[in-house]
């Protein structure tokens, strides 16, 4: 079985001038594909997500909310990071569908796991609320499609972005069946994911002081996440892959490299094989050096192929 | 709000202006009240601030 990608050019148009959560970061990703170990992908367009999706994660209103906000010419500025273009709904409802179909394809056994290439990110939209470049949470909404959809009882999501997701946290806050781990660098944007927030039990926050290097992460990995993950025992591992935790981002002051990205994925992946068939489907969240953020993903894409074999 | 750009020396500043905009800092960064894309400068302009305090 292969590793499925996932992207569309309507998620390249979305763009916020002046924004570092750029057009030019699905460019730079794009281009470190194209490479020849990269070709046993399955190649796919995202389709779009209904309503029924979004709502899965935001309640019934808050897409047709996003939709109105959308100008026809234009800008309209959600908050201080978050601003929507013309494209920008379309090309949302493109990376909440690159979800839905990953965990279709992979809880299907149709592929053995899959990468979402998408933007808008998704893990710091709340319910109710856009915000810090994200419009639909897109790991929340694959997550709990899983479980509406294909009967998984257990959750998880594991996220490694430099940046909290208190949108992720948010929504599973007081549903058991839904795991939330995270690593990130605290304190820093959105200012949650104390070790103290801990939800129905389901939630694992660990945060990393500024400078932390690669030794740090693996320490919460190994020390925290991967034995709460064990506890836990998932159906289905979903990654919110943000990439804005190596030492080259300008948004934040962790220090991984591209190989400590190789280290968390391949840990994810063993994990995977043990408890849930192998069963990953990844999405893009932050990463804003673009030349780090390429090597990151083809690194993360490239353990996602190797697992699947 | 505090601009990075025109954020007064730190040489200039006395023990107490550094503390006092150091804790304005924290609390802005726990409360979230800060932009995604500028709360790394800010963090920075606190750690700053944080090593001026240690070293007056
Ligand atoms: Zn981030």
């Amino acid at each position: 079985m292969t590793t499925l990608l996932l992207s569309h050019q309507i998620c390249v148009r979305h763009e916020m001038p002046g924004s570092p959560e750029s057009p030019s970061r699905l460019e730079a990703i794009e281009q470190a594909l194209q490479s020849e170990q990269f070709s046993p992908l399955q190649r796919e367009d995202c389709p779009t997500a209904l309503k029924h999706h979004i709502a899965l994660a935001h309640g019934g209103d808050y897409i047709d909310e996003i939709r109105d906000l959308t100008p026809e010419s234009g800008y309209f500025r959600v908050d201080g990071d978050t601003t929507l273009c013309p494209h920008s709904y379309e090309a949302a409802l493109k990376a909440a569908g690159g979800a839905i179909r990953a965990v279709d394809a992979v809880m299907s056994g149709e592929v053995a796991n899959a990468f979402c290439a998408v933007r808008p990110p998704g893990h710091h939209a709340t319910k109710h609320q856009a915000m810090g470049f994200c419009l639909f949470n897109n790991a929340a909404i694959a997550a709990l499609h899983a479980r509406q959809q294909h009967g998984a009882e257990r959750l998880a999501v594991i996220d490694f972005d430099v940046h909290h997701g208190n949108g992720t946290q948010d929504i599973f806050w007081d549903q058991p069946d839904m795991f939330y781990g995270s690593t990130h660098q605290m304190p820093l944007y959105p200012g949650s994911g104390a070790v103290s927030e801990t939800g129905a039990g389901n939630i694992v926050n660990t945060p990393l002081q500024s400078g932390a290097d690669g030794s740090k992460i693996k320490e919460a990995f190994n020390d925290r996440l991967l034995p709460a993950l064990h506890n836990f025992s998932p159906d289905l591992v979903v990654i919110s892959a943000g990439f804005d935790a190596h030492i080259d981002d300008p948004l934040a002051g962790l220090r991984l490299t591209t190989d400590d990205f190789r280290w968390l994925t391949l840990k994810l992946a063993e994990f995977s094989d043990h408890h849930c068939d192998g069963r990953i489907v990844s999405l893009l969240e932050g990463g804003y050096d673009l030349r780090a953020l390429g090597d990151c993903v083809a690194t993360h894409v490239d353990v996602l192929l190797d697992a699947g074999l | 709000m505090t601009n990075d750009a025109n954020a007064p020396d730190l040489k200039a500043m006395s023990f107490e202006q550094s503390l006092s905009e150091l804790e304005e800092i924290v609390s802005r960064l726990e409360q979230g009240d800060v932009e995604l894309e500028r709360s790394i400068t800010i963090y920075e302009r606190g750690e700053a601030l944080r090593k001026h305090c240690d070293d007056l």
